[in-house]
């Protein structure tokens, strides 16, 4: 039976990309200087805030006395379609925590806190993927020691094939798609969401689809701090004139 | 908003002895406001949005219409809804449900302000048939606080809904009386907009000892007696008029809002010659605006497919 869509008929998908294929990815620093750090970061059409305060005065004690990490996940009411009102989701704002729990480092400052807040404003599909690429960025510009930088993926399979980097109408339904977050762009994974059900055989598959995706995206992060510090250093050298 | 900022004594005196001199720690005068920027169309996804920047406070207002469906919408009065997060961006105050108490007082002020059928005579437009109406949501995110968002938000809500474009499908009738709404076939050109002449527009008034002053920072609300917020329907004004006439016309318009919200006493006669000046202020602040919106209207049309430069580009403070 013919089937009439682009996936099968020329292995694209319907926005023109092909399966392994990440968005284009913006981004601006610095938009917020009331905020320690602050990016506006942009991956296709999901558009994300992220901003950082820290490290802060914390009158909450983690056991070792280690940071204290806190997290919140926003989506704005006018984010996507469907959405009524601004929705906290508790479930993405945990697993952003737990991703940057093990990436900063904690022990550099005993006894105080990191916020890190991220607001969508424009939802396109992988919405925690690019929170999570926005606090990396928005972590290194407030100058928090990080044991590296983490990039994060959204796969999942549509019409059959395994995709990356999903937009909103590929995220819908009951497909399964993975989040999978990786430091530094290497093949080891440091957070793994996992949703609906996938046959045992494409799980390997899909993981190194999202090892590939993550290695570029890990490319274009570490360009925009780069560029950053340059930027930064380009300051600081005409203070000192 | 009392918890964002901690300013000491000495700093409230220092502030409060300036104004009392007619002087403010950046260098305005008391009926002074900040710079404002005002972009439309940034939320591509909605059916009018807009960007304000008043000094350093930034928020976001985006308008979504919603079809309902209901038994008869003669008994709905189209009232325009509003919902305002202070997003955890811009403070760590606001995080978890501390900054909903913020956003709610600010909400119910615009939603007094917008209670009545002055405001917007078009909006009968969006009741459809007797079973269906567009509901009209008014959200506004503020993503950094620095004083002032009452005023920042009227004005980009009523920015908001300049730019708003949205389409009167044919409604056909279908049995027991439901109707059922279809597209016309060219969609692109029958883009309906409201008349936005009358929406209100808010001036927040803050008095200390017998000074009044408008457009208060952060900081300067942390010392201030009294706050009072004025909202005004502007009358219609032909273009070609001279100084005098103009002063004689502030005196005329309608007045949707005036509430106190910080407990405080004005007496008889200082109320009127604060009322006064809050008129002024607003009617300047909205023919400000009216300039820009109609400037905003004769820019060429942009493809859909020019990128949105509003967090982008290169305009900051």
């Amino acid at each position: 039976m013919k089937r009439f869509n682009t996936y099968d008929a020329y292995q694209i998908r319907y926005d023109g990309r092909r399966f392994d294929q990440i968005r284009n990815i913006n981004f601006k620093f610095g938009l917020y200087p009331h905020a320690d750090g602050s990016v506006y970061y942009e991956q296709g059409c999901t558009k994300v805030i992220c901003a950082v305060y820290g490290p802060r005065q914390s009158r909450v004690r983690t056991p070792d006395d280690l940071c204290f990490i806190n997290c919140q996940f926003s989506l704005s009411s006018f984010a996507t379609q469907n959405k009524k009102k601004a929705q906290r989701s508790m479930e993405a704002g945990r697993l952003l925590e737990r991703t940057l729990k093990s990436v900063i480092d904690r022990s550099a400052y005993p006894k105080t806190r990191v916020d890190v807040f991220c607001e969508i404003i424009q939802g396109d599909g992988s919405n925690l993927a690019s929170c999570i690429n926005a606090a990396s960025l928005a972590l290194v510009d407030a100058g928090i020691p990080v044991k590296g930088v983490v990039s994060a993926v959204e796969c999942g399979v549509t019409r059959g094939y395994i995709c990356t980097d999903l937009n909103n109408t590929e995220v819908r339904g009951n497909a399964p798609k993975i989040v999978l977050a990786t430091l530094d762009g290497k093949r080891e994974s440091i957070m793994v969401d996992y949703k609906n059900c996938l046959h045992i055989n494409q799980m390997e598959r899909m993981i190194e689809a999202g090892f590939d995706a993550n290695e570029k995206i890990y490319a274009c992060l570490r360009e925009a701090i780069l560029l950053r510090t340059e930027e930064l250093r380009k300051i600081v050298a005409v203070k000192e004139l | 908003m009392e918890n964002i900022v901690d300013i000491s004594q000495a700093e409230k005196v220092y502030a409060v002895d300036g104004i009392h001199q007619g002087l403010r720690n950046d260098g305005r005068g008391l009926m002074d406001f900040r710079p404002i920027v005002v972009e439309f169309g940034v939320m591509p996804n909605t059916h009018g949005s807009a960007r304000v920047r008043l000094g350093q406070t930034d928020l976001i207002a985006a308008i979504k219409l919603r079809m309902r469906q209901v038994k008869d919408t003669e008994d709905f009065s189209n009232r325009v809804d509003f919902y305002v997060t202070c997003s955890a961006v811009a403070s760590p105050d606001f995080a978890g449900k501390h900054g909903d108490e913020c956003a709610q007082r600010i909400a119910s002020l615009l939603r007094k302000a917008y209670r009545n059928n002055v405001i917007l005579p078009e909006l009968k437009l969006l009741k459809l048939s007797k079973d269906r109406y567009y509901q009209t949501k008014v959200d506004i995110l503020i993503l950094q606080y620095d004083g002032n968002a009452v005023d920042a938000a009227s004005v980009a809500a009523k920015a908001a809904l300049s730019d708003m474009k949205f389409i009167i499908p044919t409604m056909i009738a279908r049995d027991k009386g439901k109707t059922v709404p279809q597209m016309p076939s060219k969609a692109r050109s029958q883009l309906k907009s409201l008349d936005i002449s009358n929406v209100p527009v808010i001036v927040t008034l803050n008095s200390v000892g017998d000074n009044t002053f408008l457009d208060a920072t952060l900081e300067e609300e942390q010392c201030v007696g009294g706050v009072l917020h004025v909202g005004i329907v502007p009358k219609e004004e032909e273009n070609f008029m001279n100084e005098t006439e103009i002063k004689e016309l502030t005196e005329n318009c309608y007045i949707t809002l005036l509430k106190n919200t910080k407990p405080s006493i004005f007496h008889e006669e200082k109320f009127d010659e604060i009322l006064t000046v809050g008129i002024e202020a607003a009617t300047e602040l909205n023919r400000a605006l009216m300039l820009r919106i109609e400037e905003h209207k004769r820019e060429p049309k942009k493809n859909a497919d020019e990128r949105i430069e509003s967090f982008m580009g290169d305009l900051q403070f």
